[in-house]
């Protein structure tokens, strides 16, 4: 679970003392980078399934 | 309030799979997103602030959608250059539906009747309540009136007309005048495009919902685009308000990573789950049944705010 606690500790204010939210440069990077590239992944990988397997898989929602 | 006040207790992992499981498959099932669904759900279910779950679905939404649109290109299904220009009225309206929840987020609370209840919760609900009682009742209508089409009690209309709004819209002659050679329209001006995307990109910023139950009979309707173009620009779309949307939310402290990944790892086996077993249920009953569905969760949205208003 390591690495759950990780990617909540990026969620923390970088500077408490600041007012509102300040975020740290890894979350921001993180928090866009994580579901580009799991979606790129899936997608990427849906494709050769369907390519190797010859078959259309459903579409899903999005 | 900010993002790092609320902390969700790892414990709950997998229990938010099963959840993103759940809405994802239903999602691919009725063939929709299920962002309007999402939200509402996470803060009924389990506790999460609006302004948390509306970020963190932007997220889970961005991988979907990247997903989808990696898949949907092979098809060349999607208009690039309306895509692009739609992004400039999508990102301003993404950053004005997330600065309008962020002062939500600071509004304190309000005391009606004597009952004191935080003002983004008020406002959240009752707005996601009317968003689910539009979206059902659209649903419900149009279904039985294709079942009633299939039992032959009203006659087949080959597409529905487009309304007068839309076809003036359309002509409007405002410049500049853009043509879209791959949807097949000559000229339409830049500012329609820019409002159809200023309109669903602030529906995503505000209530981290993908907007194609605008986009989609938008770029048909009013821009003329073939429906199944339409489809495909309306993919791209979604992942880039998303995309936008995660940035910006993350800034404010709404995106949390953990919720993120659960719902993602969720959503995305559900989607194919519910894709798979729609093809053999299929036809207007299923959309019936969305329809449905979108009530009970405005009867769960009421009830969580009855519950808060009178409990505190």
């Amino acid at each position: 679970m390591s690495w759950l606690t990780w990617l909540q500790d990026l969620g923390k204010d970088a500077d408490g003392m600041a007012p509102g939210f300040q975020a740290q440069p890894e979350y921001l990077a993180v928090c866009v980078l994580l579901p580009v590239g799991v979606g790129l992944l899936v997608g990427v990988s849906l494709r050769l399934a369907e390519r190797v397997l010859g078959v259309e898989l459903g579409r899903g929602g999005h | 309030m900010s993002g790092g006040d609320f902390v969700l207790g790892l414990g709950s992992f997998p229990y938010l799979i099963f959840f993103g499981l759940l809405i994802g498959g239903l999602g691919g099932f009725f063939g929709v997103g299920g962002g309007f669904l999402m939200v509402p759900m996470l803060n009924v279910v389990f506790g999460v602030p609006y302004h948390i779950a509306v970020g963190s679905d932007l997220g889970q939404m961005c991988g979907m959608s990247t997903a989808a649109t990696v898949r949907h290109m092979r098809f060349g299904n999607i208009d690039f250059k309306l895509g692009f220009l739609m992004i400039a009225g999508t990102a301003t309206g993404v950053e004005a539906g997330a600065r309008i929840l962020e002062l939500l987020k600071h509004a304190g609370t309000l005391t009606i009747a004597g009952h004191e209840t935080d003002a983004m919760s008020l406002v959240m609900s009752l707005v996601y309540a009317a968003l689910l009682i539009f979206l059902g009742q659209a649903m419900v209508r149009e279904s039985l009136r294709t079942i009633k089409r299939a039992s032959g009690r009203v006659e087949l209309a080959s597409e529905a007309p487009a309304s007068p709004v839309a076809s003036r819209l359309r002509t409007m002659k405002l410049w500049p005048m853009v043509n879209l050679p791959a949807s097949g329209i000559e000229a339409i001006s830049l500012w329609v495009i820019l409002a159809i995307g200023f309109a669903t990109g602030f529906l995503s910023g505000m209530l981290g919902v993908g907007g194609g139950f605008i986009r989609m009979p938008a770029l048909v309707y009013i821009l003329g685009c073939p429906t199944v173009v339409a489809v495909g620009t309306d993919l791209f779309e979604i992942m880039f308000s998303a995309g936008f949307g995660v940035f910006t939310h993350s800034l404010k402290g709404n995106v949390n990573l953990v919720l993120v990944l659960a719902l993602l790892i969720g959503t995305t086996v559900g989607a194919q789950l519910g894709a798979s077993y729609t093809r053999k249920a299929g036809g207007p009953w299923v959309r019936f049944g969305f329809g449905c569905l979108a009530f009970v969760g405005v009867v769960m949205v009421a009830v969580k705010l009855w519950l808060k208003f009178t409990q505190g």
